[in-house]
């Protein structure tokens, strides 16, 4: 439902709006359909807000598979000041205000991953808001959809609904095919 | 002393006016020492071989022609008195005010010049200084009724070029060169008179050096918010040499600040004639340059305002709305009893941190109301920055 296609040659990019304090069950339910689907056999979470280890819990609570799961987690180190780097499929970032090596770090899993057909999952674009000015949000926005659109991948940006301002709205819509409101509307392309 | 007549030739000949006799044809006959010494003419070069139309400026020549031709035709005399241009030996133009009797016994006309240059000149100068005091009042009232100064000041500049009568109006606003920090210029809008006089589309106009332009001193005394004159005779090589490729013969420029951030500069440039610019209109080009200032700060205030509003409900009351939401999960987890203690104690320095940065944010925006705003007391800057 979530990611599935009309046209399934070809990959989508979705905003997802969730109520804000639905955020993480939309977050594990949006991750099940995704490790569900034949045609994509991964994904890779790039995660602000939630630190990597409390995700894969929740998800091995969750019955999810965890590996199809590849983490990005740009907050814990950053909080920490460690991160335990025996957690298996996941790279810690030192700032989550890093664009460059947020931008380096998903085109290395994205390479790692060659062969594969990996989805990427935002979560979210509001947490990025604590971190980085709204511009620089839709800079790595745009970075992130052209390398999607480039390997022909699905993608899904998380944002709670209306936590965000008009101009990164729309600025977002002109990157995603599809606007999923996960109180149940769908608007489309 | 002498008899009556010496004493009428002493007043003809001192009178501070200058004085004439002509014949009914308007050949002069007579002609004071004052008259003489204004026109350029001696006595000779007057008397029987001269009328008084070759006196009067070509466009002039007409109307005051036909006003004589009719009195001495009428033999009367007429008190009202006629402004025309004079024309002197010379070639030089002085303006005049006349009056012409008519002497019926002796079949010829009386006529007086006064030289009024000089009222003349004051008078137009407050004249158009009140034009241009009426373009302020202008675009004051348009600045306040539009969003953006921007759509207005070609209509502004175009009030402001016809009431102070130049024939071409600019405004330049400041950039910097990043690599060498020099202070640049770039035209932004323009009012010609001519439209072929514009410079506007000259690519020279941007991201000019004042240096370069030859006008090193503007960028002193405009910094410093003094308004420069300039005329072509008085400037020096390099001002000179940049002003006869404009064709500009004189210029007043005006400083525009905002607060008391220099931002640029409204000229004020007359190509067509050689213009004595008085002190009340260089100040009043001033007041102009000031409207603009104001109507440009109160907008970047405005928008300053704005982007503070949209960015600080992004920045702050986004991310306090996700701490919360966080910190109510935190809980839930905690009560569960379903995730590892170090997962949950992981979260909680995450929101220690995410606190940490809100509150930067907050300082951060802060910061970047208060840079720009010296209005701000320091004491005051200094708290909403710490």
């Amino acid at each position: 439902m979530i990611i599935s296609d009309d046209n399934p040659g070809r990959a989508q990019i979705s905003l997802i709006l969730s109520p804000p304090e639905k955020l993480k069950e939309n977050n594990i339910e949006i991750i099940k359909e995704i490790t569900k689907e034949s045609d994509h056999s991964a994904v890779i979470i790039i995660t602000i807000n939630q630190p990597a280890q409390y995700l894969r819990e929740l998800y091995s609570i969750k019955g999810i598979d965890l590996e199809k799961v590849t983490f990005i987690d740009a907050i814990t180190k950053y909080a920490m000041g460690k991160a335990d780097d025996d957690i298996p499929q996941c790279i810690f970032l030192n700032n989550p205000a890093d664009l460059t090596s947020l931008s380096i770090a998903v085109s290395e899993t994205l390479k790692k991953m060659e062969g594969k057909k990996p989805c990427i999952f935002i979560d979210s674009v509001n947490a990025m808001l604590i971190y980085l000015p709204s511009t620089n949000i839709t800079k790595f926005i745009h970075f992130v959809t052209n390398k999607l659109r480039i390997f022909n991948l699905s993608g899904i940006y998380l944002a709670a609904e209306s936590g965000l301002d008009p101009v990164i709205m729309s600025q977002l819509l002109t990157f995603t095919d599809k606007v999923i409101n996960m109180d149940g509307d769908e608007k489309s392309e | 002393m002498g008899n009556t007549g010496d004493y009428y030739k002493l007043v003809f000949d001192r009178a501070g006016t200058g004085l004439l006799v002509a014949d009914s044809k308007g050949i002069v006959l007579a002609a004071n020492k004052t008259f003489c010494d204004r026109s350029g003419y001696g006595l000779e070069e007057l008397v029987n071989k001269i009328k008084i139309s070759s006196f009067i400026y070509k466009e002039d020549s007409q109307r005051v022609n036909k006003k004589f031709s009719e009195l001495t035709k009428s033999k009367i005399s007429d008190d009202s008195i006629h402004e025309f241009r004079f024309v002197k030996k010379n070639e030089e133009t002085i303006d005049v005010a006349a009056t012409f009797s008519f002497d019926p016994k002796t079949d010829s006309a009386i006529i007086t010049i006064l030289n009024i240059s000089d009222k003349k000149k004051i008078t137009q100068s407050l004249r158009r200084r009140d034009s241009i005091l009426e373009a302020i009042n202008y675009a004051s009232n348009i600045f306040l009724r539009t969003k953006d100064w921007k759509d207005v000041m070609p209509d502004i500049l175009k009030a402001l070029g016809e009431a102070s009568g130049v024939a071409r109006i600019y405004c330049f606003e400041n950039s910097v060169d990043e690599k060498t920090g020099e202070i640049l210029m770039n035209e932004r809008f323009e009012w010609a008179y001519n439209k072929k006089e514009g410079q506007i589309n000259n690519p020279k106009m941007q991201k000019l050096s004042y240096k370069e332009a030859g006008v090193l001193r503007w960028e002193k005394s405009l910094g410093k918010g003094k308004t420069i004159y300039a005329d072509i005779i008085s400037v020096d090589e390099e001002e000179k040499k940049n002003m006869e490729m404009l064709g500009v013969r004189s210029s007043v420029i005006a400083p525009i600040f905002l607060n008391d951030r220099w931002w640029g500069f409204v000229g004020f440039d007359e190509t067509r004639e050689d213009r004595e610019w008085t002190d009340a209109e260089i100040d009043t080009l001033g007041a102009a340059a000031g409207i603009i200032g104001s109507a440009i700060y109160k907008q970047e205030s405005y928008e300053a305002l704005t982007a503070y509003i949209a960015e600080s409900a992004l920045r702050l009351k986004e991310p306090v709305i996700i701490v919360r939401d966080n910190i109510k999960q935190i809980k839930n987890d905690l009560t569960e009893n379903i995730i590892s203690k170090e997962s949950i104690m992981t979260r909680i320095d995450i929101q220690v941190k995410n606190m940490d940065q809100i509150i930067k944010n907050l300082r951060d925006l802060n910061i970047a109301i208060v840079e720009k705003r010296s209005e701000i007391p320091d004491a005051y800057r200094d708290f909403i920055s710490r």
